[in-house]
């Protein structure tokens, strides 16, 4: 099967590998994995007081597409704020990189990571507000 | 008898569709079906015939080498049960369980460090073992979970099965770094 120029590219290049401490209350990790072919993938966000995106990273153990999407959705989401991140599909992902029918569940498994990373964030913040006011 | 390609792999080889199944009686299942369909017995038959000879030869080693591998048998089982591990679209992330996937991350990213290490056969060995322990394991719950045969045991088995596919994808990857050591 032949990969696109710009799956190639992100596979050759890879943006953004890497990993934020989990246990910073800026960050969001989303942990996913496709039990058809046991990929797995990690994405995380680093949000402002603001709600934007400032910096994101990933690292995946899987294929070629897996790999590109992954690495595609951070560069993606950089600027953006939560709810602009929350509406990037796994559609628009696979037409960027001319995924073929077959790889299409890799971007579907880069949508479910930022919406898993997004909804992390999202409880840990809950969390400390549920606390904070406690204390207040 | 009716066409083989017409029947699920079980009734192909007269087994009950169970999981536990006799290697022996499978094997010996396999060589009978292998000698009555063989294509050198439609040599002299027209095109079509040697054709479908062909089809039903690849058709009988497809579901023997379905119903001999633990993990492949498993997933045509629940197929055929009705507990499709594609129901999903084949991504199905939202149902692993995230300590799960936090442990599979862990293990490749062991994996890749071990590649660089002096010692990278040895502490792959190691790595290898406990893998196995941890698919040993799993094996040993899905043929609990099958002999259960209820709906929960059998969501459950899916569930094995898609955690053995993340291990046995584990697994590859150390066969290829070993190539790359050795």
């Amino acid at each position: 099967m032949a990969y696109s120029d710009k799956v190639i590219d992100h596979y050759e290049n890879p943006r953004n590998v890497g990993s934020f401490s989990k246990d910073d209350m800026n960050v969001g990790t989303g942990m996913v994995g496709a039990p058809a072919c046991g990929d797995v993938m990690r994405l995380q966000i680093r949000v402002s007081d603001e709600g934007v995106i400032e910096d994101a990273c990933f690292k995946t153990y899987g294929c070629g597409s897996a790999i590109a999407s992954s690495s595609l959705v951070t560069e993606w989401v950089k600027g953006k704020t939560l709810d602009e991140a929350a509406l990037i599909k796994n559609s628009d992902i696979a037409a960027e990189l001319a995924l073929p029918p077959v790889k299409i569940h890799c971007s579907v498994l880069a949508e479910d990571a930022i919406r898993s990373a997004i909804t992390d964030l999202k409880s840990k913040k809950e969390a400390r507000a549920g606390g904070a006011s406690h204390g207040d | 008898m009716s066409d083989p390609l017409q029947q699920d792999y079980f009734t192909l080889f007269n087994l009950k569709p169970v999981y536990r199944v006799a290697e022996p009686a499978l094997k010996a299942q396999y060589l009978a079906l292998q000698q009555q369909y063989h294509p050198d017995r439609a040599v002299n038959a027209d095109s079509a015939a040697q054709t479908l000879a062909v089809q039903r030869t690849a058709y009988i080693n497809d579901a023997y080498q379905t119903l001999k591998h633990p993990l492949k048998r498993a997933a045509y089982l629940l197929e055929q049960l009705g507990y499709s591990l594609q129901s999903d679209g084949g991504a199905a992330s939202r149902v692993m369980d995230p300590d799960f996937l936090l442990q599979q991350m862990t293990l490749h990213e062991e994996l890749e460090t071990l590649r660089h290490a002096d010692n990278a056969l040895d502490r792959l060995v190691v790595f290898q073992d406990s893998l196995r322990r941890d698919e040993k394991a799993l094996q040993q719950e899905l043929l609990q979970l099958f002999d259960n045969g209820s709906a929960t045991a059998l969501t459950q088995a899916r569930e094995r099965v898609q955690r053995m596919k993340f291990l046995q994808r584990l697994q590859e990857e150390i066969l290829e770094l070993e190539s790359t050591l050795l």
